[in-house]
């Protein structure tokens, strides 16, 4: 079970998958998690995603001690939801970035072909960075979650016990963000296009409920008829599906839904979240069978 | 304006200003004024000439406006173009109370709340846009005409309901701030309104009988107050009582249709006596329930009992001041999505299709106990407490909040408030509060947290969220130097 590299019709054949190389793709998925994560944790912009999202959870924390002393009372509502969930998005869009570079830059620099003489293919080195996401982002939330307790417990404010339900699910949900960068890395021409590609995806991620509250502010072309009645209705059901598609929007309804202790939503979600992984680690591996190995 | 008519003027005007100019050299040679004021003079000519300019100037400025004011379309008063429609009048059921409004032709979908009866009321009325509120609104007093027919629910293609219009009336009865609704249906509304017919004939003999005894009392007091002032001995009776009011006010009788549906999407229409769908008749109706239903409380701080807070969410925490005062009012609370809650009550509402959901206030709670759960200590249990508030005296300004002790003068007067009195310890301390009913069963969804924040220093908090990055330079310093080590070594 190997790859060629001499020509992309001999990687198409050779990358067909049989019951008997999966050991040994697992095996080649975990070397190629801890060197993925070695990497990572050697970088800076691991440590400034860590520390970023504890230090606006901790602004967030004072505002309301803040405003506790000015005002007298305060009703906190869902108390560290919003420090919670800044926490995993910023972690999310970390991995998403990281994610949308990890195939594309070592095959642009050449690495990705050197590795792929060892018998690797689409299946463990796809396997492999989904594994070092999950790691990271559990990486993330270790070293983010003492933190919160630990403002919780000085500032006497209390950590709600099922949002901590909420943050053990949370790595299903980053899933559905690392596949979806895996994909587009393994699709992309280069890196640069790659990180284009990526940013475009965000812009049309936070452009449909903007442009759905915008279109909500039109007032009716006339009192009998509305011209832009299809287009609400349009940018309302791509809003709708967004809500079960975009990893951002799975991970806030999923600690909602904790928050809640509503386990039934919480495990839609979580379904939600598992279909869209598996879907978007098909794409990346098709892609990467596609693209193949070369610059 | 006609041709001759401008040229006229246009030779006034150069005439007026050859005699200006002639003039005003006139004043500059001869008279001994100022320069200034000769030039002047000489600029806007003589005070003759400028008068009659400026007259003719007001009078084009008011022709202009007047036929501005005339021909403009945007200036108009706005025309309510009134229009004969059919439209659903509907009393909607609320928590624990009513709301009417009405659905013109331009609504395609009615919102109730689900397992409540609401009433809804075909009917034919003139109807007219008003842009100011971007609404349809309706003439009543013209046209209020009842279309007979049956009200159809459909669900799935399929009848699911044909209900007949029958007789109702809704009953609102007041309690302090709080005002509940009661409907009445069929043979209950016409026996429920001959009760308050009775009940306010009642009333209105009793004040008559009032009105007439304190006509009295003031003659007798007079004529006592008058022997008083000869030196009599006299004891004054004592004043008439004022009857109590039935507090309870009626729609009176109505004709409408008695809805009550589980949560759902129909959709309804009316089939007239004729056996056809009445035109416009045909919408869709949301039948919609509560996500999830708790006690909240009305958290009333002693420092400023005016703007109270609110609790509703069951992971929402009261944070207070150290050593405060706080009343809590105990009462029910129930999610509704916040889209179909703002549409039931107002179907013309334009409001988008948020997913948001919005906890609405139910009723008061007036029996049961607080139970107050410090750890290390044994529960306390409050009970729920009336309370006056005055307004503080002199130049001070504030609120007291005394216990209320009730008046035998006064027998009618109310608390202000009846709540639950907590008291907010030392910093970073917390307990928990639950409700338990009179019964002593603990009420599911009344329990929150209540904590006194500690002082904590931003500085504290931002050297929290420093140490990652410490640890990064940590392990990223270490690094390199690892990697630099072979190359000094051979070096």
């Amino acid at each position: 079970m190997r790859i060629g590299t001499s020509t992309l019709r001999k990687e198409r054949v050779a990358a067909q998958p049989t019951l008997a190389a999966w050991p040994l793709r697992w095996r080649v998925a975990r070397l190629l998690a801890v060197q993925e994560l070695r990497d990572a944790l050697f970088g800076w912009s691991f440590y400034l995603t860590a520390a970023l999202g504890p230090l606006l959870s901790a602004l967030f924390v004072y505002n309301s001690l803040n405003f506790v002393a000015s005002s007298g009372l305060q009703i906190l509502a869902r108390p560290f939801y919003v420090p919670v969930l800044v926490t995993t998005t910023l972690a999310t869009l970390y991995l998403t970035t990281w994610a949308t570079l990890a195939i594309v830059r070592p095959r642009d620099q050449g690495a990705l072909r050197v590795l792929f003489f060892a018998p690797v293919d689409a299946y463990g080195v796809i396997g492999g960075h989904l594994l070092a996401g999950i790691a990271l982002y559990g990486l993330l939330t270790l070293a983010a979650a003492p933190l919160l307790g630990l403002i919780s417990v000085l500032t006497n404010l209390p950590f709600p016990a099922p949002l901590l339900i909420g943050l053990l699910a949370s790595p299903i949900f980053v899933t559905v963000a690392v596949t979806i960068g895996l994909s587009i890395s393994t699709i992309a021409a280069s890196s640069r296009s790659a990180m284009f590609f990526l940013g475009a995806t965000l812009l049309v991620l936070l452009a449909i409920p903007i442009a759905y509250t915008a279109l909500l502010s039109v007032p009716p072309t006339s009192r009998y008829y509305d011209a832009l009645l299809f287009l609400r209705a349009l940018v309302r059901m791509l809003r709708d599906l967004l809500s079960w598609i975009s990893p951002y929007t799975l991970l806030s309804a999923g600690l909602d839904a904790a928050m809640r202790s509503n386990w039934a939503d919480l495990a839609w979600r979580l379904v939600a979240a598992a279909v869209g992984c598996a879907a978007w680690a098909a794409l990346a591996i098709w892609g990467l069978r596609r693209r193949g190995v070369l610059p | 304006m006609r041709r001759s008519d401008v040229e006229r003027r246009s030779l006034v005007t150069a005439k007026g200003a050859k005699n200006a100019k002639v003039q005003a050299f006139i004043v500059f040679s001869q008279s001994s004024r100022s320069l200034r004021s000769s030039r002047l003079e000489y600029v806007t000519g003589t005070p003759a000439a400028g008068g009659r300019r400026r007259g003719w100037w007001l009078l084009l400025t008011i022709c202009l406006l007047l036929t501005g004011l005339t021909s403009s379309g945007v200036v108009r008063a706005q025309d309510s173009q009134r229009q004969r429609a059919f439209v659903y009048g509907i009393n909607a059921a609320l928590e624990n109370t009513y709301t009417g409004s009405f659905a013109p032709p331009s609504v395609p979908t009615l919102y109730l709340l689900a397992d409540q009866t609401s009433v809804i009321s075909p009917r034919m009325t003139e109807i007219y846009f008003w842009a100011i509120t971007n609404e349809y609104k309706a003439s009543w007093e013209l046209t209020n005409e009842p279309v007979a027919g049956t009200l159809e629910i459909v669900q799935g293609g399929q009848v699911i309901q044909q209900i007949e219009p029958t007789s109702y009336t809704i009953h609102y009865q007041t309690h302090g701030s709080e005002v509940n609704a009661q409907l009445f249906v069929g043979r209950d509304a016409d026996t429920a309104q001959a009760r308050f017919s009775a009940e306010q004939q009642r009333y209105q003999a009793d004040v008559t009988a009032y009105h007439k005894a304190q006509q009295d009392w003031i003659a007798l007091a007079d004529d006592a107050n008058q022997r008083a002032q000869k030196g009599e001995k006299v004891t004054i009776p004592p004043a008439p009582q004022e009857p109590e009011p039935i507090g309870v006010t009626s729609n009176g009788i109505n004709q409408g249709i008695p809805v009550r549906l589980p949560a759902g999407s129909y959709q309804m229409r009316l089939r007239g006596r004729d056996g056809a769908i009445v035109p416009d008749s045909t919408r869709a109706l949301e039948v919609f329930g509560a996500r999830r239903t708790a006690i909240g409380y009305m958290v009333v701080p002693e420092t400023r009992w005016t703007t109270p807070e609110q609790v509703d969410d069951l992971s929402d925490v009261i944070v207070g001041m150290p050593n405060s005062q706080i009343y809590l009012v105990p009462h029910t609370v129930r999610e509704f999505p916040a889209h179909a809650y703002a549409l039931l009550q107002d179907p013309q509402q334009q409001v988008g299709g948020t997913t948001d959901w919005t906890w609405v206030m139910g009723a008061s709670i007036t029996a049961g106990q607080l139970e107050v759960v410090a750890a290390g200590q044994a529960p306390e249990r409050l009970t729920l407490t009336p309370y006056r508030v005055s307004q503080v005296a002199g130049t001070t300004l504030g609120y007291q909040i005394q216990q209320f002790v009730p008046d035998p003068q006064h027998p009618t007067a109310a608390p202000d408030l009846v709540g639950f009195p907590i008291q907010v310890d030392q910093p970073g301390s917390g307990f928990e509060i639950r409700m338990v009913s009179p019964q002593g069963e603990l009420l599911a969804g009344s329990s929150r947290l209540v904590r006194t924040p500690s002082a904590t220093p931003l500085s504290l908090l931002l050297l929290l969220s420093a140490l990652p990055l410490v640890v990064g330079i940590a392990v990223i310093v270490r690094r390199r130097m690892q990697l630099r080590l072979p190359r000094n070594s051979a070096g």
